[in-house]
């Protein structure tokens, strides 16, 4: 949770030559605008009720791993999914958030919830 | 000083939440305090590595995160960290035919049983399944 500038110097909406390569057959990449899935499950899922709908920036491909949603169950979870570090602005996930307004928020999102959002952040300035 | 007993909260604007998923809601100040561990807790914490360990892989932590999540509002609220997971790697040793229910409550009777022998203090509380 820091209070970095938004979208400065991190090549958020070009896939700069600086940006490391993004994990075979992932379908976003750094820099992508991403929307987290606004559904209800049945069962064990590892994202947070306070993401589901609202939109972040992919900042970095972890790699894949094994499907904790299935993984839960006794099943090998499997195939592996991609999990992505997606950064969110505080203020566009809490109404009346009360700290600087740069201040963001990172979490690990597995890619069956994220959908890709047309161009820049729906809501940035 | 050890981890404090929980009372049921009521979640505000929860909405269709599972019961562990509280981030926002209004729950009152965070327990920043640092808890000793009884040496029950960090038995159940050895146990439960012991038990996911690649080539052991009982089950795994996911599952036990699925166990914990689908207690009711009111057990997951009023137990302690190690409770959720103690009485988790019980029901999932039974869920994985491990045990069997039978051989864990024979067992939990002549714990208690040698414990009263020896005079000590044991609770009457049973932990539900």
């Amino acid at each position: 949770m820091g209070n970095r500038e938004w979208g400065v110097g991190s090549g958020h909406s070009t896939r700069g030559p600086h940006s490391p390569p993004p994990t075979p057959h992932s379908r976003f990449a750094p820099g992508d605008a991403v929307r987290v899935s606004d559904r209800t499950v049945v069962g064990h899922c590892r994202t947070p009720w306070y993401l589901r709908g609202k939109t972040g920036v992919v900042a970095s491909v972890h790699g894949t791993f094994r499907d904790p949603e299935t993984l839960a169950y006794h099943r090998p979870g499997l195939p592996a999914l991609p999990l992505y570090k997606v950064r969110f602005r505080q203020r566009d996930l809490w109404e009346r958030y009360a700290g600087r307004p740069g201040d963001e928020l990172e979490v690990d999102v597995y890619e069956p919830w994220l959908e890709p959002t047309k161009g820049r952040m729906a809501n940035s300035e | 000083m050890t981890e404090p007993k929980r009372k049921t909260l009521k979640r505000k604007g929860a909405g269709g939440r599972a019961v562990h998923d509280v981030g926002g809601l209004a729950m009152g100040p965070i327990d920043r305090e640092e808890h000793d561990l009884a040496l029950w807790e960090k038995r159940t914490d050895a146990m439960l590595r012991l038990m996911v360990t690649p080539g052991k892989r009982a089950f795994t932590v996911d599952g036990m995160r699925r166990v914990i999540e689908d207690y009711g509002q009111q057990e997951y609220d009023r137990t302690t960290y190690y409770e959720k997971w103690i009485r988790a790697v019980r029901n999932l040793v039974v869920e994985q035919e491990i045990l069997t229910r039978e051989e864990v409550e024979a067992r939990m009777a002549e714990v208690r049983a040698r414990h009263e022998e020896a005079g000590r203090k044991v609770s009457k509380e049973k932990i539900p399944w």
